[in-house]
């Protein structure tokens, strides 16, 4: 579904912002970006989704049947500048059919509620978006671009702001898109228990290199702490006669 | 449902009540007429067309000044609501890239120059629109499109027109020319061409429903170029169209009556706290309480006193203090800052 082929990036000539990454990830499949701040993880996600221009190297999108795959991203939650309502806010993500001067229609606006609804979320609909909390924020961001019926999603930190509940509500959430709708998800995150839940694929960034390959591949000990500096230990408990894996980060 | 219902209403209010406004307004002024007279007079005229002198001031003088008021108050507003949302800014007004000023200064200098009337209009629209291409000459030197850049480029040409204008006020004869200017400064819409009104309203209607066939773009528009983007729009040229059609409404309502101020700035913010913020909604009830406003506040204009009081003068004198209470009633809560 996506191929990148040795892309680089550079802000200016002396900046650059990542260098020679390649990686490639069929449909339906998630793929996890991790890495330190400052490596480029956001940037590559602009550079994908074709915000930016890469300075070499190619990415190719494929298509969904006989049309372009519709992509949708969601930022890094930001306060908007205007105190739009949230179910007007989620319906700005409505495709829009019917060229230059088009309008979504009053089924598209619908979506957007049902969509907001699915998410647990629909006490929010009538509030301000400049009203309610960060994380409340974030969901909103998330159904903004889940309304637009994406083939791939595009996420940069989605559960930064959200409390453990929310980030579990999102992770499930996006599970069920790649497993259920065969929608094709590429998610930066800081959170290695969250890659570990759901990644198919792991791209670890680093400042001058990047590790790429299938999350059991990648989320290693050994190589998680050479990239984050810190120490990292994989450990097995059991929740209700489930066995489960997380990762420790020692601070 | 229940929030398209308010607007819904709010709308059917406001039309109604710019029509009463507009209907009071043709029968009140300093030469006296009876609304009966006159439509008897127009009733049993049978087409003679050899109507009174009252009927020839509301056809020759108050019906164009009614539809100007009501153009340029719409015109303005539906301005400052582009403004602010492409250059995602509150505060941004109709004078923020300089329109205004620059058609200023084409006025003066027709007055200055002692060109006719329409002439002068010309030269007004004229400079309204160079002051456009150089913002966007700036922004294109800059390399650069964003909004802070569109701000500073609009407030350098803003800047040397309003020099220019002071040139020409310190060279205008002080007996003739210079008054002339000053009061055209202020804003007024009682030396209006009719033919100069008609002939501007198809551009009026055509801006306008530019920017209300745009409104849902308007509204990604709002939230960054990235969203825009992402949405399949060139924001690039969404931008240029936005700021050229809402600089040409500026600029030829300059062209009319001068230079109104506060209008494009109070009247989207009054608005906002009755619809909300969705631009499907804001655009077209800014329009409608724009044009409500400016004609109030004409029809006050010219009773108030004997001689019309400047427009300019009262809009600034009503919009400063309720813009004083939008900004203290607004929303204490509002985490966006």
């Amino acid at each position: 579904m996506i191929e990148v082929n040795n892309l680089t990036f550079a802000f200016k000539k002396s900046k650059t912002a990542f260098n020679n990454i390649s990686f490639s990830i069929d449909e339906g499949e998630v793929l996890c970006v991790l890495g330190p701040n400052g490596v480029g993880k956001t940037t590559l996600l602009k550079t994908v989704t074709g915000l930016y221009q890469p300075v070499s190297g190619s990415c190719h999108i494929g298509r969904v049947g006989n049309r372009k795959a519709r992509m949708a991203y969601v930022p890094q939650a930001k306060r908007v500048h205007f105190s739009y309502n949230v179910l007007d806010f989620i319906s700005f993500g409505c495709p829009l059919r019917g060229g230059m001067l088009a309008s979504p229609g009053a089924r598209d606006i619908e979506k957007a509620g049902q969509i907001l609804s699915e998410l647990g979320a629909s006490y929010l609909a009538t509030k301000d978006v400049n009203q309610i909390s960060g994380g409340e924020l974030q969901m909103c961001y998330i159904a903004k671009a889940l309304v637009s019926e994406p083939d791939i999603l595009v996420l940069d930190e989605p559960e930064s702001n959200l409390d453990f509940n929310n980030q579990s509500l999102i992770i499930n959430w996006l599970h069920t898109l790649s497993r259920e709708k065969n929608v094709t998800i590429i998610l930066n995150t800081h959170f290695i228990n969250h890659a570990n839940n759901i990644a198919d694929k792991c791209l670890l960034m680093g400042k001058d290199s990047y590790c790429f390959g299938t999350t059991q591949s990648v989320l290693q000990e050994s190589l998680l702490a050479d990239y984050f500096h810190v120490p990292v230990k994989r450990c097995h408990f059991e929740h209700n006669g489930i066995q489960k894996e997380s990762f420790i980060v020692a601070l | 449902m229940q929030e398209r219902q308010k607007y819904r209403m709010l709308m059917w209010i406001t039309i109604v009540l710019l029509l009463i406004v507009a209907m009071i307004s043709l029968f009140i002024g300093r030469y006296t007429l009876s609304f009966p007279e006159i439509m008897t007079e127009v009733l049993h005229d049978n087409g003679r067309r050899c109507l009174s002198a009252g009927f020839s001031v509301i056809c020759n003088l108050r019906l164009p000044r009614i539809i100007a008021v009501m153009m340029v108050g719409a015109g303005l507003s539906v301005a400052g609501v582009t403004y602010q949302a492409v250059l995602r800014n509150a505060l941004a007004s109709p004078d923020v890239l300089g329109t205004s000023s620059a058609a200023a200064f084409g006025a003066a200098l027709g007055i200055l120059l002692g060109f006719p009337l329409q002439l002068s209009a010309f030269s007004s629209f004229f400079f309204g629109i160079v002051s456009l291409l150089c913002v966007m000459g700036l922004c294109h030197f800059k390399k650069n499109n964003g909004e802070l850049t569109t701000i500073l480029s609009g407030i350098i040409v803003a800047s040397v027109f309003m020099s220019f204008v002071s040139i020409i006020k310190y060279v205008a004869d002080p007996q003739d020319e210079l008054p002339a200017i000053v009061f055209w400064l202020m804003g007024s819409f009682a030396s209006l061409v009719k033919e100069q009104v008609y002939g501007l309203i198809p551009l009026y209607i055509v801006c306008y429903l530019v920017i209300y066939k745009l409104r849902w773009k308007i509204n990604v528009l709002s939230l960054g170029n990235d969203e825009a983007k992402i949405a399949g729009m060139n924001p690039q040229l969404l931008n240029a169209v936005l700021l050229i059609t809402a600089s040409i409404l500026v600029a030829a309502s300059v062209t009319i009556a001068g230079v109104v101020g506060w209008v494009g700035l109070v009247i989207p913010h009054l608005v906002r706290t009755l619809v909300g913020y969705n631009h499907s909604k804001l655009i077209p009830a800014s329009a409608v309480c724009g044009a409500l406003f400016l004609l109030v506040i004409d029809n006050i204009a010219r009773t108030l006193t004997y001689a019309e009081i400047p427009i300019g003068i009262l809009t600034a004198l009503v919009g400063a203090p309720l813009f004083a209470v939008l900004f203290i009633m607004s929303n204490r809560y509002d985490r966006s800052e």
